[in-house]
C-alpha cells in the first residue's frame, strides 16, 4: 500500500480491512496539516463540552434569565461580525471586545472601525462631488 | 467580514495555535470561543445582579446593551479589569494547542 493511500485511508477513517502494520504506519503518516486539523477538531469538541457545562451552571444559578441572555448573546456575536455603519456602533463593538479580549485591544478596534466609517463616508462624499 | 472582527479573531486564533488550520474550522472555533467567553464573563456577576443585568440588556438594542454591560461588570465585579483578563487568559490556556 502506498504511503499516500494509507494517509488517505486513515483520514477517511476507513481502517477496516487494512493490515495492522499499515494502520501502525498510517498513524505516523498523517500530514502535519491534517494533524493540526484533527487537534483543532478535538479542541472544538472540548469547547462544546465546556459550553454545555456553562449552560448547566448558568441555568442552575440564573434560571430562565440564562436562556434570555444566551439568545441576546448569540445575536450580539452576529452583530459584532457585521461591518460597522456608524461611529456609535464602532464604539459599541470596541466596548464589547474590551470585555471579550484584553483591554488594550479596544482602542485598536475603535480606531479601525472609525477609520472604516470615515473612509466609507469620504468615498460617498467623493461620489457626490463627482456626480455634481 | 470587517477589519475589526478580523483583528480580534486573529489574535485569538494565534493564541489558540490554530492559525494554520482551515478557515472553516477557525470560524467554528472562534464562534465557540466567543460563546464560552460571554458566558464566563456573565457568570462573574453575582446572581441577583446578573438577573437584573440580563433583564436590562435584553431590553436594549445591541450597541446600547454592550455599552451598558461593560460598566456593570466593572461596577459589580471586584477588580473587574484583572478578572476579565484572567478569564480570557484562562480560557485560551484551557484550549490552546501545545
Amino acid at each position: 500500500m502506498r504511503r499516500e493511500e494509507i494517509v488517505e485511508r486513515t483520514e477517511a477513517g476507513e481502517r477496516d480491512g487494512a493490515p495492522e502494520e499499515d494502520i501502525a504506519i498510517a498513524e505516523f503518516s498523517i500530514t502535519p496539516e491534517r494533524g493540526l486539523e484533527i487537534r483543532a477538531e478535538e479542541m472544538l469538541r472540548q469547547m462544546e463540552i465546556a459550553d454545555a457545562r456553562l449552560d448547566i451552571e448558568g441555568k442552575s444559578r440564573l434560571g430562565e434569565s440564562w436562556d434570555k441572555a444566551m439568545t441576546w448573546g448569540k445575536a450580539g456575536w452576529e452583530w459584532a461580525k457585521r461591518p460597522s455603519e456608524t461611529y456609535a456602533e464602532a464604539l459599541g463593538k470596541a466596548a464589547l471586545f474590551s470585555a471579550g479580549t484584553t483591554v488594550f485591544l479596544a482602542p485598536v478596534f475603535l480606531y479601525r472601525n472609525c477609520k472604516q466609517v470615515y473612509d466609507a463616508r469620504r468615498g460617498e462624499r467623493g461620489q457626490q462631488f463627482a456626480g455634481a | 467580514m470587517d477589519n475589526f472582527t478580523q483583528q480580534g479573531e486573529q489574535e485569538i486564533i494565534e493564541a489558540l495555535g490554530i492559525s494554520a488550520s482551515s478557515p472553516e474550522l477557525q470560524a467554528k472555533v472562534i464562534a465557540s470561543f466567543g460563546k464560552i467567553l460571554f458566558k464566563r464573563l456573565l457568570l462573574l456577576l453575582p446572581d441577583a445582579v446578573a438577573k437584573d443585568v440580563i433583564a436590562e440588556i435584553t431590553a436594549l438594542s445591541l450597541p446600547e446593551g454592550m455599552q451598558r454591560l461593560i460598566p456593570l461588570l466593572d461596577l459589580h465585579v471586584p477588580d473587574a479589569g484583572a478578572r476579565k483578563s484572567e478569564v480570557l487568559e484562562a480560557t485560551i490556556a484551557e484550549f490552546r494547542l501545545l
